[in-house]
């Protein structure tokens, strides 16, 4: 089921084209070709109004660009620790990482007087949500290894642990907010790609592809911790290096994701779960899919949120939790009809 | 006329993408196109009804979510809530100039309209009375109405100051709670330092819950430790509350010197605490409400 | 047959766990071209013994050394190409063929084997372990007994070649606890035959007869202490099985393999009153 790839990447191809050339500014095509032929130094392809260019290059493009890396890191993420946790249901949020991420911006914006969208430092809030989640998960690692072993029951009970102290510790920071807070804090959850910008991208692209290319290479270890850590084991991995780098991986880029686009749900859930259904469990074709897979639906929850109720905007993280919600219980009840065990097995 | 826009400057390898499509467009060809009529959105809700008291409404093509008086605002496209905007949202409004209170955001948004060529004017949003009177001066400066809101400025001023010269007669006023929000039951106020503060203060009320900072929900023991002879409270809330019959079901706020004596003063919040042209007013009407008690039934 | 190798080999190998020593003070010795059985009753540490010689759990006494060398000396890739591992229990639930279970075998040769070698390889292995026709089907849907010789074929697959400088070696949990009378022999009968070929095996195993048919060696455990050691014709007496197991038994002589045959004489609870 190779054929897998080479059908997403086209998906993503296409579904960055269309997000380009659609949008609450109409730009027709004929303009977009000469804007870009503008921007690589060919004159008179075409003529387009100045604010026509702004749109296409400082705002939509680095709204996709960030689509495809959030969505991507947040799919391989899902597909690792779903492999790594030998359950199909782990997403990131299982172990902390959004909840903890999610504090610390809270608390980097309380501390700085400021409000959540408009601090004065957006990398401030960004480290912090990289910090947090990080912090969370060295935490509910630290707790589930004894002796150098590290149990996944453990390592979820932890998860589950963090996120309720996370919730309540935000609960705490809510408290004390007025209605404008809240409400910023509540955007903020929701996830969204708006407002992003070059220079952010550029900050937080390597990080996420930091975390994102080496988890290829993990995809043969991830195979063998299918049959259980034992059995890896007597495979020759390094079980717990492979541990330690999964949960270092998604730290980094769910992190990032968050610190460049709050909180996005379902998306590192539901990809890997939707490829492994098509293409089987093999990590060699489920990491670069859930990838792939990532990336398209982001850039694509990321259209509809910013085309539906133009010219205001839907929370990304609606988009994403209305249509991943509902198809993640449709394949739960379908896999249950089947008889099988929701999300081991494919057809 | 094709616009030229400048030749990126290649940085380093890796960033060479992002900088070619993210180098600044030729912003200042963009300006020179003047219309007799600039196309305006207004961005919270007090800079929306200044630009109406102004009579400027005309030149509005769009606000944010949090404009909802007047009534004709609400009719204008809605480009989402003025913190979390999305820059291509405002764009398609084709708009030349955007009113921004002071928080807009996020801040990068708006630097991506400046790059579009938009004039972007931010509001301060100060929490005091004689707020309201700069933002007026600074909102009609940008629509090119200066004369208009030096006409405004001065009413909302002389309100301000019949206000001040009143306080000074009157001492020991009410003791009124600001109530904008009910969850479960614990009611949402306004401790000191919030704008609610200050307004209560203005009128010449004491704020029955000065022993916090900021907004905390209030249990309904604290509710009757308040002693509040006053409630003043969201009107929407209080319709939704049902009343003063609706209060005085409640056996917490039942229980208060204000419901039992019926002294419930319904506020338009914007007018309330968004210390815009209707400030002064809101304020004067309040403070009668305050200080001539209706007779007790 | 490899002589003058270390072999695997345990030395006062102590377990504890939660204060209970589950394996305590027992001397175990795989030797290459040998098969050695472990018997004893539920609870005795067999599998756990396997456990500390396969390196997943650490001894609190004694040590494990392969060749000479300390588990923990090992490289795991170096350590994985000779030694394969069957446990009892897998927790595959993903939907992996079978094909793909068993290359899951050559995974400690990444980089060292080519796709054409693995390929042959998994084929030849499924063969071995009488899997073969188990190919094009997807794990979950097999039996439990087919799953465990999938798993047979995937740590034959994992130790399908002799590495220039040392042995082989098998340690199996059980792999005969979800098979057929038939299918028993047959495995059983592939051990030897892996011996022959110079493989180190340890089994663990429930049935006296067929450990002592196929054997060169038994180890008794109780209460994971060592009852006896050494080849079936000695070990096996009446005096060992009643102090392993609280059985009365008669043993006499296997007339098909010559080897000893425990036939038990009562129940346990007749037994306690004679």
């Amino acid at each position: 089921m190779k054929a897998v790839l080479p059908v997403l990447g086209a998906a993503l191809v296409a579904v960055c084209l269309v997000s380009l050339g659609t949008g609450a500014v109409p730009i027709p095509p004929g303009r977009i070709v000469a804007i870009l032929a503008d921007r690589i130094g060919l004159d008179g392809v075409g003529a387009f109004e100045p604010y026509e260019a702004v749109t296409l290059t400082l705002v939509r493009a680095p709204r996709v660009v960030l689509g495809v890396l959030v969505g991507a890191a947040l799919g391989v993420a899902g597909a690792a620790l779903q492999g790594l946790f030998r359950n199909p249901l782990a997403d990131p949020g299982l172990i902390g990482v959004s909840s903890g991420a999610a504090l610390a911006a809270l608390g980097v914006t309380l501390a700085g007087a400021g409000t959540l969208v408009g601090l004065a430092g957006p990398a401030a809030l960004a480290l912090g949500a990289f910090a947090g989640g990080l912090a969370a998960v060295v935490v509910v690692y630290r707790i589930a290894t004894v002796d150098g072993e590290t149990s996944m029951a453990t390592m979820l009970l932890a998860g589950i642990a963090v996120n309720a102290v996370a919730a309540a510790a935000t609960g705490l920071f809510v408290f004390g907010s007025d209605d404008q807070e809240l409400r910023d804090f509540l955007f903020w959850t929701l996830g969204g790609l708006g407002g992003v910008t070059w220079p952010s991208i550029a900050a937080g692209a390597p990080l996420l592809l930091l975390g994102v290319v080496p988890a290829f290479f993990l995809a043969r270890p991830l195979n063998a911790l299918l049959l259980g850590s034992a059995e890896a084991r007597h495979l020759g991995v390094d079980v717990d290096g492979v541990k330690r780098a999964v949960v270092t991986i998604s730290a980094v880029t769910v992190g990032t994701a968050v610190a460049l686009a709050g909180i996005i749900g379902f998306v590192g859930l539901v990809t890997p779960h939707v490829v492994r259904m098509v293409a089987g469990p093999d990590h060699r074709i489920v990491l670069p899919g859930a990838a792939l897979l990532g990336a398209v639906l982001l850039v694509a929850a990321d259209l509809a949120s910013r085309t539906v109720v133009a010219p205001a905007e839907l929370p990304v993280g609606v988009v994403t939790a209305l249509v991943g919600g509902p198809f993640f219980l449709w394949l739960v009840v379908r896999d249950r009809r089947r008889g099988r065990l929701a999300g081991a097995s494919s057809s | 006329m094709q616009p030229s826009l400048p030749r990126p400057q290649l940085l380093t390898p890796w960033i060479a993408v992002c900088a070619a499509l993210a180098a600044p467009g030729a912003v200042g060809a963009l300006v020179a196109q003047e219309a007799p009529e600039p196309r305006v959105v207004a961005l919270g809700g007090s800079i929306t009804e200044t630009v109406f008291a102004l009579g400027a409404e005309g030149l509005l093509v769009g606000v944010d979510q949090s404009s909802v008086f007047p009534e004709a605002a609400r009719a204008l496209p809605d480009v989402g809530y003025f913190r979390t905007l999305g820059a291509e949202g405002v764009l398609s409004l084709r708009p030349d100039l955007v009113l921004a209170l002071e928080g807009s955001g996020p801040p990068a948004v708006l630097d991506q309209l400046r790059s579009a060529g938009v004039d972007v004017v931010t509001v301060p949003a100060d929490e005091h009375p004689r707020a309201a009177i700069d933002k007026v001066r600074r909102v009609a400066a940008a629509l090119g109405r200066a004369a208009e809101g030096e006409e405004l400025a001065a009413r909302i001023a002389v309100d301000l100051d019949r206000l001040a010269a009143r306080d000074a007669e009157v001492g020991g006023g009410p003791r009124a709670l600001f109530v904008w929000g009910r969850g479960g039951a614990t009611l949402q106020v306004s401790g000191r330092g919030t704008a609610a503060d200050a307004m209560l203060r203005l009128v010449g009320a004491v704020n029955a819950v000065d022993g916090f900072e900021g907004y905390k929900p209030l249990t309904p023991e604290a509710v009757v430790a308040a002693r509040p002879d006053v409630l003043v409270v969201d009107a929407e809330l209080l319709e939704r509350l049902g009343g003063v019959e609706g209060l005085a079901a409640d056996p917490a706020l039942g229980a208060t010197p204000a419901v039992r004596n019926g002294r419930v003063v319904p506020v338009e919040i914007l007018g309330f605490i968004g210390f815009g042209p209707r400030t002064a007013e809101t304020a004067l009407r309040l403070r009668s409400a305050l200080h001539d008690p209706r007779p007790s039934p | 047959m490899s002589p003058g190798l270390e072999g695997l080999r345990g030395r006062s190998v102590t377990v504890t766990a939660g204060g209970r020593r589950l394996v305590d003070g027992v001397d175990v010795h795989v030797q290459p071209g040998r098969v050695l059985s472990v018997v004893g009753p539920n609870g005795a540490g067999k599998s756990t013994l396997l456990r500390a010689l396969s390196g997943e759990c650490r001894c609190a006494g004694g040590d494990v050394t392969l060749e000479g060398r300390a588990l923990s000396h090992w490289p795991l890739c170096d350590h994985a190409r000779r030694r394969g591992v069957l446990t009892q229990h897998s927790s595959l639930t993903f939907d992996l063929s079978v094909e793909a279970v068993v290359e899951l075998g050559r995974m400690p040769h990444a980089g060292v084997s080519d796709a054409p070698t693995d390929a042959r390889v998994v084929s030849a292995a499924l063969h071995r372990a009488g899997a073969h026709g188990l190919r094009g089907r997807s794990y979950p849907t097999l039996s439990g007994g087919e799953r465990q010789r999938v798993h047979l074929a995937r740590v034959l697959a994992q130790i399908w070649t002799t590495p220039p400088d040392g042995g082989r070696y098998l340690l199996l949990d059980e792999p005969l606890s979800a098979q057929d009378l038939g299918r028993q022999h047959e495995i059983m009968g592939l051990l030897r035959e892996l011996a022959r070929e110079g493989i180190g095996i340890l089994v663990v195993g429930h049935d006296l007869n067929i450990a002592a048919r196929y054997s060169d060696d038994l180890l008794v455990l109780a209460r994971g202490r060592t009852v006896a050691s050494g080849p079936p014709a000695r070990v096996l007496t009446p005096e060992v099985v009643r102090a392993a197991f609280g059985l009365d038994t008669l043993v006499t002589t296997d007339p098909v393999g010559g080897t000893p045959l425990v036939l038990v004489t009562g129940p346990p609870s007749m037994t306690t009153t004679t």
